[in-house]
């Protein structure tokens, strides 16, 4: 299927690794002109210089988005390289200690989650949106996680949150931004082996000194994802761009499930 | 992007109008040995002409699915053609009557819808799923509509009702045949300017003469679609046509809504 992305300008944000590097390899694979993202400027020009020797267009531009300065320098480097945005992926996020629990994390915890989630999202959605507006075209697509709507017991409360927050704003974003042309939709991945993901889930107690491919069995079965297996960062990346592309125009303020089946309550 | 779609069977059932049309279009393109399906014969040979002229494969399974014949009929067709199926789309369906409100529905119009819309998405279920299950790899489609999940006043309620089950049965099958490869997904269309759709707007009493524009204009307005626009059935068809791909591997149990964002709540 043509998805009509070529020469779109894209920023993925958080894709020197993980699933931001298998959504921005595919768009770039599509034609789409890709900003690679991360904070660490090494990995994101490794990223960006293996995307271009399959040749495809990208570069990489680095910045912290947990603050309101970070966003706005990146934002100012996006300009300077592309002049604005078709498509906005707000990938970035996670939290800097995945086992937090009620009893563990305290308030500012939560403030930090919310700035590093949310607060990137957001701000870089501020940025992008008149470009979009003006041009009367444009793809937001956010991130939330199957934790948002289903989370566990003892399991980072604080991260929980603030991802059902950017479901909430995924809707409310394109209920008000839909007249001009612009979609804005979340994808919900299930557990993804992506290198912080491998980092915690082979340091729960039952799993330490197992390898990935000895716990993955275990782990679908104990999370219930029904696919049997988990993801891998390239089961989202054709979710990704086919969101992204001109043919999806009419699927906004969507949440969609990309988890193997993990949530086991209906989808509406 | 590559859907690896070549050779694969489906049938998309309905497919002599409107998204169905669409969709078994869509998929012959991407490659698909294609059953196109309706009680009109006519019309089914002329989409099947089209396919063919493009250089595509198609076949005719003509029936009434809202009959146990009718449903075997189709699955004889298919059966002779191509041996089973590696895609089903379960699209047919609708209301005979759809200005029925509660003052005026009955018991037997409840039974006459879940004989069209969920019966022959069972039957049809229940008979290719087997060989789905041997060759373990497959792909079931369910369409429900927006009537399900944000049912208006004075709105069908038995087609209200039924197409809400069709959400339930996705996600309750998808789970039993995850691990057999086989992914089960379902769409929400929410207003599509389909044949059906036109014959339903034009004899509302307000629209009788009036263009088809108009009368689309004013009701994107009266149900507030953010897209500001009607759904074509060339909007689902792709969306469809992902679902069925490889690239969606690891999706199942979803419902997808193609609304162009006029479901007011959030997507979970
Ligand atoms: N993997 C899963 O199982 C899973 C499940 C549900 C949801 N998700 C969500 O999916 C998204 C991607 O996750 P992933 O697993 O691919 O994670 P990952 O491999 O850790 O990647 C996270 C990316 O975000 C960047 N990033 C993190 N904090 C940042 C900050 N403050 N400023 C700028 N960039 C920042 C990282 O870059 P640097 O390393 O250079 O800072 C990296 O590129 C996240 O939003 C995550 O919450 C993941
Ligand atoms: N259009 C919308 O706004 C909308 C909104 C929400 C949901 N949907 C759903 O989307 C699906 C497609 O709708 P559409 O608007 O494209 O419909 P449409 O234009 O009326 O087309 C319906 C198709 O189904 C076939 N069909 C109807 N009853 C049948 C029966 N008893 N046995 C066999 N085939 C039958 C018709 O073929 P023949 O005429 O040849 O029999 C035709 O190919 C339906 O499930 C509908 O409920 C539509």
């Amino acid at each position: 299927m043509d998805l009509q992305l070529t020469g779109k300008r894209a920023l993925v944000t958080g894709s020197n690794s993980g699933i931001g590097v298998a959504a921005a390899r595919r768009l770039a694979e599509e034609g789409a002109r890709v900003i690679v993202h991360g904070r660490n400027q090494q990995r994101a020009e490794a990223v960006a210089a293996d995307i271009c020797a399959s040749g495809h267009d990208a570069i990489a531009i680095t910045g912290d988005l947990s603050t309101q300065q970070g966003c706005d320098a990146l934002w100012q480097a996006v300009e300077a390289a592309m002049g604005g945005l078709d498509i906005l992926i707000n990938n970035a996020g996670g939290s800097d200690d995945a086992t937090r629990t009620w009893e563990t994390s305290h308030w500012p915890d939560w403030i930090e989650e919310f700035e590093m989630n949310a607060g990137s999202a957001m701000r870089m959605t501020e940025h992008a949106l008149p470009g979009m507006i003006a041009q009367k075209w444009g793809r937001i697509i956010n991130v939330s996680s199957a934790q948002a709507t289903m989370p566990f017991p003892h399991s980072s409360p604080g991260y929980n949150a603030v991802k059902a927050g950017i479901i909430n704003t995924t809707t409310s974003l394109a209920r008000t931004y839909g007249k001009h042309g612009i979609t804005i939709n979340c994808i919900s991945p299930g557990p993804v082996d992506s290198a912080v993901f491998r980092e915690f889930a082979l340091d729960l107690p039952p799993l330490r000194g197992k390898t990935f491919e000895e716990a993955e069995p275990f782990l679908a079965n104990k999370w219930g994802v029904s696919a049997g297996r988990l993801g891998q960062p390239d089961d989202l990346a054709g979710a990704f761009t086919f969101l992204a592309s001109p043919k999806a125009r009419f699927i906004n303020g969507v949440t969609l499930r990309v988890d193997g089946g993990m949530c086991g309550f209906i989808n509406v | 992007m590559d859907l690896g779609l070549a050779g694969k069977r489906a049938l998309v059932t309905g497919s002599t109008a409107g998204i169905g049309a669409a969709t078994v279009r869509e998929l012959a393109a991407e490659g698909a040995r294609v059953a196109v399906h309706g009680r009109n014969a006519e019309r089914a040979e002329a989409i099947a002409a089209d396919i063919r002229a493009a250089g595509g494969e198609a076949i005719l399974a003509l029936g009434d699915l809202s009959t146990r014949d009718g449903c075997n009929a189709v699955i004889a067709a298919v059966e002779a053609a191509f041996g089973g199926l590696d895609i089903l789309v379960n699209n047919a369906g609708g209301s005979e009557n759809p200005s029925r409100t509660w003052a005026d529905v009955e018991w037997e119009d409840f039974l006459e819808n879940f004989e069209l819309n969920t019966g022959s998405a069972f039957r049809l279920i229940k008979h290719f799923l087997p060989g789905m299950k041997a060759q373990k790899w497959g792909r079931i489609i369910q369409f429900s509509s927006t009537g399900a999940t944000m049912p208006a006043a004075h709105t069908e309620p038995s087609y209200n009702a039924v197409k809400a089950s069709l959400i339930t049965l996705t996600t309750s099958l998808s789970k039993t045949v995850a691990r057999h490869g086989i992914t089960v997904n379902c769409v929400t269309p929410g207003a599509v300017d389909t044949p059906v759709y036109r014959k339903f707007v034009t004899n509302l009493p307000p629209f009788q003469d009036k263009p088809i524009e108009e009368i689309n204009r004013t009701l994107a307005k009266r149900w507030a679609i953010p897209a500001g626009h009607l759904g074509e059935p060339e909007d689902l068809a792709p969306a469809v046509a992902f679902l069925c791909s490889g690239q969606a591997d690891w999706i199942t149990g979803v419902n997808l809504r193609i609304d162009g964002g006029m479901s007011y709540f959030i997507n979970t």
